[in-house]
């Protein structure tokens, strides 16, 4: 319940109490120095924080980059790995290419080596001519059992006469065994296609197979057995040929 | 809303502390300990409701410490133990602030807030804790109280003033 006059009273009471003019300076004074110390220190801590900051982000940032380099890490590795796994690849394909090359070329150049041995060898045993013939035609007509066209270089037929020949195999190819002897009109100590600068001796032995693949670059190819008879490998037209000469 | 100048905010404060205390040396000490607490923790000047629950809290703690005595026990000593001086306190002091003094703490709390500052129950029932029922009942039976504390005074005063004026019929008869 409102008691008006009541409270004009308490009213004009309170409003006649106030703070005494000495007391509000000083409170005001008061409150000027502490809101100055307050500023003076948020200045203080703002610098101080933007200090704080500043660490707080390099810090943050050195977090960044750590995790950065290390996910940037992976393609570092990655791309070395990666070339270096190419780098290996590539030595590795050398090394087997390399090892390969040899190995092939020393299973050719044995293959060679059995070859002109086998030659040097049935070129000295002298083995029975199964058809004697001095026409190479007829020859080559005889002998329907080979798989190729038998055919001999024009320098052998210029400087030699064909006796005669027959099958054989050579590298495990199958071979005619031609024996030739020199034409008694061709002067001592012509070379012949194939022949080394060994002495040319009576009757030579060439023998013909078809040339494969293994027989690829065996050409120009020199053998001096332990009985003097020289070997000498050759290729024409498709034709893989061992001459014989010599022996004792 | 312009915020409040802390002159006038001093002020208003100083009457908030002086209900509590109606004492003018505790109500100034009350609001300069509030005021610096505040200033000093915010910086900024604070509200007038957050101002009042500072000097409230600081008053219960004074008033916990002995720093401060209950106007209210301060006026039944004064009571009790100087009745002698009543002439004094009836030339000197002002009589709505004697009555003042009889009232309890928080009735003269509530009373500055509803009539000096014009807080409702629900404010003030915010501001105190108190629940709005007990601000309105307490409201209305300080202004009782208070109202009833004024009329018995002035008809005491009445009564002493005739009883100190010696009637002409029996000044005349006793003379």
């Amino acid at each position: 319940m409102k008691d008006s006059s009541l409270d004009k009273e308490l009213i004009d009471y309170y409003s006649g109490r106030r703070l005494s003019t000495t007391r509000l300076a000083a409170l005001l004074e008061q409150t000027r120095e502490i809101r100055n110390q307050r500023n003076a220190a948020a200045s203080a801590n703002t610098s101080a924080e933007a200090d704080g900051n500043v660490l707080v982000a390099s810090d943050f940032y050195e977090k960044r980059l750590d995790q950065r380099s290390r996910v940037l890490s992976r393609p570092r590795l990655v791309l070395p790995l990666s070339m270096a796994a190419v780098f290996a690849m590539i030595v590795l394909t050398w090394l087997v290419s390399t090892n390969q090359h040899p190995q092939a070329q020393d299973q050719q150049m044995e293959l060679a080596r059995i070859m002109l041995r086998e030659a040097a060898v049935n070129h000295q045993t002298k083995l029975q001519l199964e058809y004697e013939e001095n026409d190479l035609d007829v020859l080559r007509e005889s002998m329907a059992g080979l798989d190729f066209d038998l055919k001999l270089p024009d320098q052998f037929a210029s400087s030699h006469k064909l006796i005669g020949g027959r099958y054989c195999t050579i590298g495990g190819n199958l071979a005619v065994h031609l024996r030739l002897e020199p034409r008694t009109d061709q002067p001592q100590g012509a070379e012949t296609p194939g022949q080394s600068a060994g002495p040319r001796l009576g009757e030579q032995s060439v023998f013909v197979t078809r040339e494969t693949g293994e027989l690829a670059g065996m050409n120009n190819l020199n053998f001096q057995s332990t009985d003097q008879v020289s070997v000498s490998a050759l290729q024409s037209d498709g034709l893989f040929y061992l001459v014989a000469q010599g022996g004792i | 809303m312009s915020p409040v100048p802390d002159s006038e905010l001093l002020v208003i404060g100083y009457r908030y502390a002086f209900a509590l205390t109606s004492n003018r040396q505790d109500a100034e000490d009350l609001l300069h300990d509030a005021w610096l607490r505040l200033v000093s923790r915010y910086g900024n000047s604070p509200d007038k409701p957050l101002l009042f629950r500072t000097i409230k809290n600081l008053y219960i703690d004074a008033l916990r410490h002995g720093q401060v005595v209950d106007n209210y026990q301060r006026h039944q000593r004064h009571v009790t133990q100087s009745e002698n001086t009543e002439v004094d306190r009836y030339i000197n002091a002002d009589l709505l602030e004697f009555h003042l003094n009889k009232l309890k703490s928080n009735e003269r709390e509530v009373l500055f807030l509803s009539v000096i500052e014009g807080y409702t129950a629900d404010e003030i029932s915010a501001m105190t804790g108190l629940v709005r029922g007990t601000i309105l009942s307490l409201l209305s039976r300080t202004r009782k109280k208070l109202r009833a504390s004024l009329s018995s005074d002035a008809e005491s005063r009445d009564d002493k003033k005739i009883g100190n004026v010696i009637p002409l019929k029996s000044r005349s008869t006793q003379s």
